[in-house]
């Protein structure tokens, strides 16, 4: 995956319904490798859904997704959107990025030396050793948000998707989320899923704008006016090159979405 | 009173207190994952619904319990279809279960020509009454269950934790979770035995939630749940004996103290930490 050029996964004329409401609407793009994309767009717009798409967790109605870049044998890494399981289900945090390291058989998974190793080294490298034992029903937000990822990341993934990774963290816990995804983004494509991409804009290098079609697709820095399309209101302007970010106005108070994506 | 080793002398009550030991063994293991997985009303579909097995293996002269395991497998396998193809929500379909199968399961016995049967023992139990060729199912398709649950147990609590993940790891999610559903409703049927259709809830919920109230791995969960199983069982059918109780109520009502005292026990004791 040395070619930055080469294309990884390929989504071309895709549409989507949930029984007779349509969610996506011939939607085409590329990820490409080493691509930092931003999947963007207001929330029930069909971003979530395009991801499960893309991972095969949803069967298209019309169109093809392909993986043509990918070895044969390659690990996809996915960090699920925060609510998408429960909390008070008794595990360690050790039992749930060990589930990272799973295979695919049926039948009897023992744990490897090797699988030990690995998950400490990740809990590690994302300082969550000392949480190990603690069960995932009493993280915070931010701690539960790294175990996701380390559970996502034991697999050494050949490409990260991630779901809405900073809606239910603090601001601290995001900078530090945005600056390890640049980090990783060194070595793997990475792929985010979010209502907010301010806190990514400093790095990302493609945005794909979806609201039950695809708006835009393109550089990061050419984004601004199908954002305001894609929501129906001027939102926040991106910026490349410049540190952090530059806020166009943001008057209109209906350009809030809240709730929940579907 | 009789003595107790007087008491154990007796066939019926080696038999019942075996059926109580081999009913918390699934208890803990089949209930535990019904309640982190949030499959209760599932469960209370399943054990409603194989009512009509059970009446149709009656009107058939058959027994009634093969006839409920038919039915209730049947119905594991419809109920997973459904929520694996997500065409509509499985709540109503459980609903649907639940009703048609006790309506069907009651028109079967009342066309039956003769005595109409008493169905009290089937809808609250009988564990008294359990005889040994019943024992040696029980004890035969809850070993199959335990065994199947050790070797797939990675993979149950992976599909049951967060099933689109398992599914990215390559896992057979569908399989799994058949497997999974499969293992329960049979669990469910021979619960019926001890405790009958409609407190075979109690035994699904209780002791889990007294598990999980006091550990945090699904492991010690489990392992905690099959004590207080064993204790709400097994008491339950002493109290039943030597009080003359039907042995279901008092099974069912002995967990539910049980299980206020453990909550109780514990909300004082977190009380405590916080104020030290």
């Amino acid at each position: 995956m040395t070619d930055t050029k080469a294309l990884l996964v390929s989504v071309r004329n895709v549409s989507f319904s949930y029984g007779h409401e349509s969610v996506l609407k011939d939607v085409s793009l590329d990820i490409y490798a080493k691509d930092y994309l931003a999947i963007i767009g207001p929330n029930g717009g069909g971003k979530t859904t395009l991801l499960k798409l893309i991972l095969g967790l949803l069967k298209p109605d019309a169109g093809q997704i392909t993986w043509p870049g990918l070895p044969a044998r390659h690990q996809i890494g996915y960090v699920p959107q925060f609510a998408s399981f429960e909390r008070e289900f008794p595990l360690s945090v050790w039992d749930v990025v060990l589930m990272g390291r799973m295979g695919g058989h049926l039948w009897w998974q023992r744990v490897s030396d090797r699988d030990q190793d690995l998950t400490a080294d990740i809990l590690h490298q994302l300082g969550l050793d000392a949480l190990s034992s603690k069960p995932v029903g009493q993280l915070s937000g931010g701690q539960l948000q790294r175990v996701m990822i380390a559970r996502a990341l034991v697999c050494n993934p050949d490409i990260l998707f991630l779901d809405e990774p900073i809606a239910s963290i603090d601001t601290g816990s995001r900078f530090r989320l945005s600056s390890m995804l640049t980090e990783l983004n060194k070595n793997i494509p990475i792929v985010v899923v979010t209502h907010d991409v301010t806190s990514f804009a400093s790095n990302v290098l493609h945005i794909a704008c979806v609201n039950r079609t695809l708006f835009y697709h393109g550089d990061a820095e050419l984004a601004s006016g199908c954002l305001d399309e894609a929501y129906g209101c001027p939102v926040e302007l991106v910026a490349h090159g410049v540190p952090h970010r530059v806020l166009q106005n943001h008057a209109d108070p209906s350009c809030t979405h809240p709730g929940s994506d579907k | 009173m009789t003595g107790l080793s007087a008491v154990l002398q007796y066939d019926f009550m080696q038999n019942a207190l075996a059926a109580s030991l081999l009913v918390a063994v699934l208890s803990a293991i089949t209930g535990t994952f019904v309640v982190i997985k949030r499959l209760v009303f599932l469960s209370g579909g399943i054990s409603h619904g194989a009512f009509a097995g059970l009446g149709g293996a009656y009107f058939l002269g058959i027994n009634p319990f093969l006839g409920a395991m038919f039915v209730a497998i049947l119905s594991a396998v419809a109920i997973t279809h459904v929520i694996l193809r997500r065409s509509q929500p499985a709540d109503a379909t459980i609903g649907i279960l639940w009703a048609t199968g006790m309506a069907a399961g009651v028109l079967f016995v009342s066309i039956t020509p003769g005595y109409a049967p008493d169905l009290i023992p089937y809808l609250f139990g009988d564990i008294l009454t359990t005889s040994r060729v019943q024992l040696y199912w029980m004890a035969g398709l809850s070993t199959v269950n335990l065994l199947l649950t050790i070797i797939l147990f990675r993979q149950l609590v992976a599909v049951s934790f967060d099933d689109e993940f398992a599914h990215l790891r390559g896992l057979p999610v569908g399989t799994v979770m058949l497997l999974l559903m499969v293992m329960n409703s049979v669990a469910i049927v021979l619960m019926i035995q001890a405790v009958g259709i409609i407190l075979v809830m109690a035994l699904l919920t209780i002791p889990p939630l007294i598990g999980l109230a006091l550990a945090a791995n699904i492991r010690v969960v489990m392992f905690y749940a099959f004590v207080s199983a064993v204790l709400i069982t097994v008491g339950g059918l002493f109290l039943s004996y030597y009080l003359d109780l039907p042995s279901g109520p008092a099974i069912v009502l002995l967990g539910a103290g049980l299980l206020m005292v453990v909550k109780l026990a514990k909300a004082q004791s977190l009380k405590r930490k916080v104020e030290s």
